[in-house]
């Protein structure tokens, strides 16, 4: 048995017994290196070669580190011995530091909307990198994703990833149950294992900006106020609550994310559409109403003016589309997909026409808008 | 069943057990270094609550994932060691920062010279043996801490808890029948997610013994009584645990295998209670 302790003992000792890093000096505290742990892990801040690194040293094998790191996973590579003298060596990972917090603290000590927007966009920045990158990280969760000084966020401990060499094996962990589908199990092991934790995270985020309980709720339980099992047997109502505060404010995407939670499949087959928008067209012709696969959008030429996200639409005029989401009408723009002004449930509005766009609201008030006004109203 | 994950709002619960009766105070070799078993157990118990507390050390702080226990008994009486009431949250646990002691070693090293080796390890926990041996009162109070830490609402869904016995021999406080009933008792005890786990381990001092470790039901066969009587009052551990205890046993070990060990050395008891304490690698 070598513990946690044996690790810290032999990182510690200066007669540690590397295999090929040289000169790793731990960050000290009264004695002792400063470390954390993981399920699998104990990690160090380290001193390597004059650069600040994180040393991270396993407890247990993992076949597939080699693959997934590369240069930076050193197998077999510091002997610990625990007090009877038996020895084992230890893989190590070595990597860069990444200076910032946890996103899961970020979100917990989140005090205001615009900290819940800058998290969620950041994360949904982080969100379309991963869907783009053709490898999957198999445990996404806040924990794993560290907000860094500049705002951007990374995602960390890659143990559980996928990569293309592994298609066709099992997985060997199946990520933290508050972030995965009640679905997925060993056999899921590819390129979508992340689908559900970057739909949950995301609508959890856009969530908390609109909803302060959201944060409050994190901040005690450390985990959604929304669980994939509750979700699936309807024993919550935050995803229709997630819906109808996204729909009012035109937040397609979000929306179409939030709805993805109810999917009955661990894989989310349009996510990385969704968050991976298509090319805004540079095409001058007209922009048209179009649909794919049963959500609308605009289409121009090549590409799509605005995304195909919304439930239905009205013919794009004068640089403006009245689109509809979830019951709200909305007035979005062609130039770059800006949600222009959104209406409430009963208004009525009709599409832009002669340089106003006209509306009767539910009360019965009659309303214009010049379209110069609507556009730059938002911007 | 056994599944479920150990967090903050889903915790889990550890109970050490341990005879400290008169013939701990046995010696017994323990790898390089000569002590008594009782000085032995100590150890290992003190290296099990570090082991809890460093897995529940994340970026932000220590996290509450565990209350733990440990139960001794000794000379009629039987002791909560960590605190009166019997459990302690692993926050609370680590917050007293007792004492830490320092062993210096010197061994060789793989290129043939020596160095000075260090381990470091708190404790909670000091060596004592003397008097009798009241496993059967000490095994009560163990299965009413766990009705009354399974019954809390909070903990109903949680990973259950697991109870590590250590003792060197036979108590002084009831028959075979009895010890089979209470036992019986504390693994009936439950959460929604399974029923306790209790790894019942007699260690012993003579090399030339055979061990058995997580037997199967064959190797029980032609086991002694004692080593029969501990699988009865042991569970079958659930197949979460196959794999290391395969691997522990190697080839022709087939699964389900009991959770004890008999005879055991101080080396093989520290390889049981690492595979027992498994669940805590189940954290999130």
């Amino acid at each position: 048995m070598h513990t946690i302790a044996d690790i810290v003992d032999a990182v510690a000792s200066p007669y540690a017994e590397w295999r090929t890093l040289r000169d790793v000096k731990p960050e000290m505290r009264d004695g002792r290196p400063v470390y954390v742990t993981g399920n699998a892990a104990v990690s160090f801040r380290v001193e390597h070669e004059g650069r600040l690194k994180m040393l991270k040293c396993y407890t247990r094998p993992n076949a597939r580190l080699g693959a997934i790191y590369g240069e930076q996973f050193h197998p077999r590579e510091l002997t610990v011995r625990n007090i009877v003298g038996r020895a084992a060596m230890v893989d190590c990972l070595l990597t860069d530091y990444i200076e910032g917090r946890t996103l899961d603290e970020a979100l917990a000590s989140a005090q205001t909307v615009e900290e819940c927007q800058f998290l969620a966009q950041g994360f949904d920045r982080l969100a379309a990198e991963i869907l783009r990158s053709g490898r999957a990280h198999g445990d996404l969760k806040p924990e794993n994703i560290i907000v860094g000084e500049d705002g951007r966020q990374h995602a960390i401990d890659w143990d559980a990833a996928f990569v293309e060499r592994f298609a066709g094996e099992e997985a060997l962990e199946i990520g933290t149950a508050a972030y995965q589908h009640p679905e997925r199990g060993v056999e899921m092991y590819d390129e979508h294992i992340d689908d559900y934790s970057i739909a949950m995270i995301s609508t959890l985020l856009h969530l908390a900006a609109v909803d302060c309980a959201v944060v409050e709720h994190y901040r005690k339980y450390h985990e959604p106020p929304m669980l994939p099992l509750d979700i699936r047997r309807g024993a919550t109502q935050l995803i229709d609550k997630a819906k109808e505060e996204f729909a009012r404010r035109g937040w397609a995407r979000q929306y179409r994310v939030a709805e993805m939670l109810r999917s009955p499949y661990a894989r989310l087959f349009r996510l990385r559409e969704v968050f991976v928008p298509r090319p805004m067209t540079t095409s001058d012709t007209a922009p048209t109403l179009d649909v794919e696969w049963g959500w609308w959008g605009c289409r121009q030429g090549d590409g799509w003016a605005i995304q195909p996200l919304y439930d239905s639409g009205f013919e794009p005029s004068e640089g403006v589309a009245l689109m509809v989401l979830g019951g709200y009408s909305h007035y979005v723009a062609v130039e770059d997909g800006r949600t222009l002004m959104s209406m409430g449930k009963g208004d009525d509005a009709r599409s832009v026409r002669d340089g106003v766009a006209r509306l009767r609201r539910a009360d019965g008030r009659e309303q214009t808008i010049a379209v110069e006004e609507l556009i730059n109203s938002s911007k | 069943m056994y599944s479920q994950e150990i967090t903050r709002t889903h915790r889990s619960a550890f109970v050490l057990v341990l005879d400290r009766s008169a013939s701990m105070q046995q010696q017994v070799r323990f790898g390089e270094l000569l002590m008594s078993k009782a000085e032995a157990v100590a150890y290992t118990a003190n290296a099990l609550l570090t082991e809890l507390i460093d897995r529940s050390r994340r970026t932000d702080g220590l996290r509450d994932y565990y209350d733990v226990a440990v139960v001794g008994y000794c000379n009629d009486e039987v002791e909560m060691l960590l605190c009166e009431d019997g459990f302690l949250s692993i926050e609370r646990l680590a917050a007293r920062e007792p004492k830490m002691s320092r062993l210096a070693i010197e061994r060789q090293r793989s290129d043939g010279s020596s160095a000075i080796e260090e381990h470091h390890q708190y404790r909670w926990i000091e060596p004592r043996a003397e008097g009798t041996t009241p496993m059967y009162e000490a095994l009560l109070r163990v299965r009413d801490m766990l009705r009354e830490w399974c019954e809390k609402e909070a903990n109903r869904e949680s990973f259950p808890p697991v109870v590590i016995h250590i003792t060197d021999g036979e108590a002084s406080d009831c028959d075979d029948r009895e010890l089979r009933d209470v036992c019986s008792e504390v693994r009936r005890v439950a959460t929604r997610d399974g029923n306790v786990l209790l790894l019942n381990i007699h260690i012993s001092t003579d090399s030339t013994l055979e061990s058995i470790i997580f037997p199967m039901a064959d190797e029980l066969r032609s086991a002694g009584r004692y080593a029969r009587l501990l699988a009865e009052c042991s569970s079958v551990m659930p197949t979460a645990f196959d794999g290391p205890i395969s691997q522990l046993k190697g080839v022709g070990a087939v699964p389900p295998y009991f959770g004890m060990g008999y005879n055991a050395s101080i080396i093989e008891l520290l390889s049981i209670i690492n595979i027992g304490s498994r669940s805590i690698t189940n954290m999130q």
